[in-house]
């Protein structure tokens, strides 16, 4: 799963279930039934639920560039193959010297 | 916040958290309600009054009562437990209060009594102190909330006398 962004998360999390919650009151309150306030929170709380836990897009909008790992023998960098010798080489001799003994 | 648990986990607790402070509110508002309710109730007849066989004062009562608790209800309220209870003084207790009838309101249709009966429960004395009697009949209300606090009133009617003789 990618990185995403834990304050746009939390963010919408909070406001959603906070204004969610005063709206099922005032229903609630205006229709004379705390059945309706029940349901109404119920409902909010599972569009919140479809809102937050898929993978949508919009989590990922700036994602962060992790380095992706490397062999330890492959050369690190493509200038420093050529400017200095790099690991391979010194394996080749290192090779080359235990063939020797 | 890098898996579907943990989101969904942070969704439902604060969800449940926020719906406990929103029943919180919800049972304030009862603060703002007010009730008028109206309340009667009368002694038909004494139909018996004498000593039971424990030795103690006893008496059996038609009554009828009357109230309309309707304005009692408010849109947090599961039920209403409504009681009778006869209040008189005695020579071994100064406030003596014995239950006898009682009844269970769970709708605010329901809330309008009109009962002709006799009391549901024994009016029995501690000892033989009934001959002559003045005594309250007080209605009380307990009223049940979905959400918060439980709160209780009542209507006290005066002006009841028992019997000088045993019939």
């Amino acid at each position: 799963m990618d990185w995403k962004d834990p304050r746009l998360t939390e963010q919408i999390l909070q406001y959603t279930l906070i204004s969610s919650a005063l709206i099922a009151i005032a229903a609630g309150y205006l229709t004379a039934s705390l059945k309706t306030m029940f349901l109404v929170y119920g409902g909010c709380v599972f569009v919140t639920l479809l809102v937050i836990v898929p993978d949508w897009p919009y989590f990922c909008r700036h994602p962060r560039e992790w380095m992706t790992p490397k062999r330890a023998d492959a050369p690190f960098h493509h200038q420093q193959q050529r400017s200095s010798p790099g690991l391979e080489s010194i394996r080749e001799s290192a090779l080359d010297a235990s063939k020797r003994d | 916040m890098h898996s579907f648990l943990l989101r969904g986990n942070a969704v439902l607790t604060f969800a449940l958290t926020v719906l406990a402070v929103a029943c919180v509110l919800a049972s304030l508002t009862d603060t703002l309600h007010s009730s008028k309710p109206e309340v009667n109730v009368e002694i038909l007849s004494v139909d018996a009054f004498g000593r039971n066989p424990g030795g103690n004062d006893e008496v059996v009562l038609t009554l009828h009562i009357s109230a309309d608790l309707q304005s009692v209800f408010t849109w947090n309220t599961k039920q209403l437990f409504v009681f009778l209870a006869a209040e008189y003084e005695s020579s071994k207790n100064v406030l003596n209060q014995i239950s006898i009838w009682d009844s269970i309101i769970q709708s605010k249709e329901d809330a309008k009594i009109h009962r002709r009966t006799r009391n549901k429960y024994s009016f029995v004395d501690q000892g033989s102190n009934l001959r002559g009697k003045d005594f309250n009949l007080t209605l009380h209300w307990n009223i049940m909330p979905v959400t918060g606090a439980m709160f209780s009133e009542k209507r006290v009617l005066t002006g009841f006398r028992l019997p000088k003789n045993y019939m």
